[in-house]
């Protein structure tokens, strides 16, 4: 026995007397933590509250308010206003601007970046979990990767802006630009557009971007937008303007050098071209560098929860490292890498900064037709609306912010669905 | 040392399994050592044992995890259709011999090994092996038993899914042989879509058992497969590997030396990665030829 057993205070009753912690004190204390936990708690329930109250009174306000007539009356003029906030592009006036394309522009852009973020985030988590390296070199490797995977979570997201605009805008300064791309695909027509003293586009194919302008002859067929095939009405300078009306739509004047023209690019949805320009599928791509690390940590936190006793069962059964992924470790781990998911996303959805790079500040009228269209994303047009010297603009900010809100939202919940279903399927 | 103790188990009556008469001295004499007890069934499984032939022979088998050197030069011969037991102190390095027999090992970054196992004519070791098929032969059950969050059916299914275009029914009546084989079938027929996370612990074990006959092996592996395990379930998988020891080949590594005299035909001694003694378990249990042996199994060390 190396200690006397004198020095023991525990065995000595005195000495545990003079010792002793007060009880009470220890409850005191216990209850002053769980009561301080419930007014930090609190308070954050009361500024959210008052943020959402805020927003929802600003951005609902004004329409209830500027709506005149009976109860009926407002609530449908209520609903008619919105419908037309979410139907129609930004506009001069406040009370005709919507949200339309930046609406569509932040959905093309989200889907683009979880299309693409969410399978090669959970492949390289799998990857860096499930298959690590047995050599020592390739262990540092691996170690290295892991280190500067956590390390590119922390990046500022306007890195990311510059990153997206030298790779995927330029293209590393690739020759080409989005007007003359160095390669493309999915064109269905070029065509000389011209506008007829009916008002009507009137349309000549021609060969390639650059084709020399079509000499026009008095009877050669042109199209209109709709693709109808007519009969062109060439007239000198000074005859008189024919008064038939069909006939008005397909008359151009043979100005001296041909009238004016531009030259009008019919893309097909799944049009691609390089470089990429300022485009839907680079802002995506931006945002999907920005929420990969994300991704990738999360993936990687909830695969790492699944018991080794699975893996080393299922091995144990004669599965291949990958049937072990497949059937037991992506299973188990799936509501975990959801959630990871959630967090993600709404962080993407909420991007301004590397966006604004990417599609620049551009007066965008309509939603994205295919993946190299330019766009803008709701928080930059509620920035532009909040930033405006009119005060209804700022109105038009707050009703954005519960459009962006409730598209959170629903990106969140069909997250949410998905992690419940599986959860289900492994009870 | 053990042979002049007078048996006690008078009401064991001839004719019984050898191992059910143990469990009845165990259940009538609590007090009394039941190695000692055991004397007579020692003496009557020493007659009945015939050992059949080698199932998996290793030789100058030595393991290591990175520097620390895990087994030292181990030779030891394996029957079939028999129960082998691996019994020795913690850290002696039973459940690194048992892992290698299937090759579980090779997701430990550091273990290394040489020396030579061979199951039949199969050597174990070879670098370019097809580890999948060994493991189909070789099943293993863990000591804590670590049913699939899947349904019952599931989990037992999950193996022949594996490595068998099989039918709808025929997975179905492969279940129900694999569940009644391990004295399941009964406790679950009606449940076999719920969770197996719902079953008890020596439920879930005999689930984990059913899982791995299921895909046909020759050899099982069981590593502790009792210690996380009530007495009454304990005495269930023992009755089940008693049961299953006279189609398979059963290696069993335990602590408990009760467990090892009642259920195994032949057992191995391990100390600090050295293989002490091994024969038959009425032979290393009566009649221990090393000292060392001896002082284990009598309680005096580990």
């Amino acid at each position: 026995m190396s200690v006397p057993l004198e020095r023991v205070f525990i065995l000595n009753a005195e000495r545990r007397r003079e010792l002793s912690r007060s009880a009470a004190n220890r409850r005191r204390f216990s209850v002053a933590f769980v009561v301080f936990c419930s007014i930090v708690a609190a308070l954050s329930l009361i500024v959210l509250g008052t943020l959402l109250y805020d927003i929802f009174a600003q951005g609902t306000g004004y329409i209830w308010r500027s709506s005149e007539g009976s109860f009926g009356e407002r609530v449908s003029a209520f609903f008619g206003t919105w419908s037309h906030f979410l139907s129609s592009p930004p506009r001069q006036t406040a009370s005709e601007a919507g949200i339309f394309p930046s609406m569509f522009g932040t959905i093309w852009v989200c889907a683009v970046c979880g299309l693409v973020a969410l399978p090669l985030g959970v492949a390289t988590a799998i990857y860096l979990e499930e298959f690590k390296p047995k050599q020592t070199w390739l262990r540092r490797v691996h170690g290295f990767v892991q280190l500067n995977i956590t390390n590119l979570a922390g990046v500022p997201s306007v890195v990311y802006g510059i990153i997206g605009m030298t790779i995927f805008v330029s293209m590393f300064q690739s020759p080409g630009s989005s007007q003359t791309p160095v390669l493309e695909f999915g064109i269905n027509g070029i065509y000389d557009q011209y506008e007829s003293k009916g008002l009507r586009m009137l349309r000549v194919p021609v060969d390639s971007r650059d084709a020399p302008d079509t000499q026009l002859v008095d009877g050669m067929t042109v199209y209109d937008g709709q693709g109808k095939a007519l009969e062109l009405n060439l007239i000198p300078v000074g005859a008189p303007i024919p008064q038939d009306e069909e006939l008005k739509r397909r008359t151009l004047v043979n100005v001296a050098g041909g009238p004016a023209r531009s030259r009008y690019i019919d893309e097909a949805w799944y049009y691609v071209r390089i470089p990429f320009g300022r485009s839907v599928l680079a802002g995506g791509l931006t945002l999907m560098l920005v929420v990969l690390p994300i991704v990738i940590i999360s993936a990687q936190e909830a695969i790492r929860a699944v018991p080794q006793a699975l893996r080393e069962a299922a091995l144990g059964m004669g599965c291949t490292p990958w049937q072990v992924v497949r059937k037991v470790t992506l299973p188990a781990s799936i509501p975990g890498i959801m959630t990871g998911n959630i967090l993600a996303m709404s962080r993407a959805i909420g991007e301004a900064a590397p966006i604004l790079m990417i599609a620049g500040v551009v007066y965008i009228k309509s939603a994205p037709g295919n993946l190299m269209d330019s766009f803008t994303v709701m928080p930059l047009q509620i920035y532009n609306w909040a930033s405006d010297s009119h005060r209804e603009f700022h109105d038009l900010a707050a009703s954005g912010i519960i459009v962006l809100l409730a598209i959170l939202l629903f990106f969140n919940a069909s997250a949410v669905i998905i992690r419940q279903k599986f959860q289900k399927n492994l009870g | 040392m053990m042979t002049d103790q007078p048996a006690k188990t008078a009401s064991a009556s001839a004719g019984t399994p050898a191992r059910a008469k143990s469990f009845n001295a165990t259940k009538h004499n609590g007090e009394t050592p039941i190695i000692r007890q055991s004397a007579e069934v020692f003496a009557e499984r020493a007659q009945n044992t015939q050992l059949g032939e080698t199932a998996i022979t290793i030789s100058n088998f030595d393991a290591r995890y990175g520097e620390f050197q895990a087994l030292k030069n181990i030779n030891l011969e394996i029957p079939e259709k028999s129960v082998t037991a691996f019994i020795g102190p913690s850290g002696c390095g039973k459940t690194t011999l048992l892992r290698w027999i299937n090759r579980m090992n090779d997701i430990v970054p550091e273990a290394r090994c040489s020396g030579k196992l061979t199951i039949r004519e199969l050597d174990v070791l070879q670098p370019r092996l097809d580890v999948v098929e060994l493991r189909r032969r070789v099943g293993i059950v863990f000591q804590k038993p670590n049913p699939f969050p899947k349904s019952i059916f599931e989990n037992v299914a999950f193996g022949p899914r594996l490595h068998y275009k099989a039918s709808r029914s025929e997975l179905a009546d492969l279940v129900e042989w694999a569940l009644r084989k391990s004295a399941l079938w009964d406790e679950v027929k009606d449940r076999l879509k719920q969770s197996a996370l719902g079953l008890s612990g020596g439920q879930q074990q005999r689930l984990c058992i059913a899982r791995a006959i299921a895909v046909g092996p020759e050899v099982l592996l069981m590593d502790e497969p009792c210690s996380a395990l009530d007495p009454r379930s304990t005495l269930a998988v023992e009755d089940l590997i008693a049961e299953l020891s006279k189609e398979y080949t059963i290696v069993i590594v335990t602590h408990n030396m009760q467990q090892a005299a009642r259920a195994s035909d032949s057992t191995a001694y391990l100390y600090e990665g050295e293989l002490i003694e091994s024969g038959p378990t009425h032979q290393v249990f009566t009649n221990p030829q090393n000292p060392e042996t001896e002082r284990y199994i009598t309680g005096r060390l580990g």
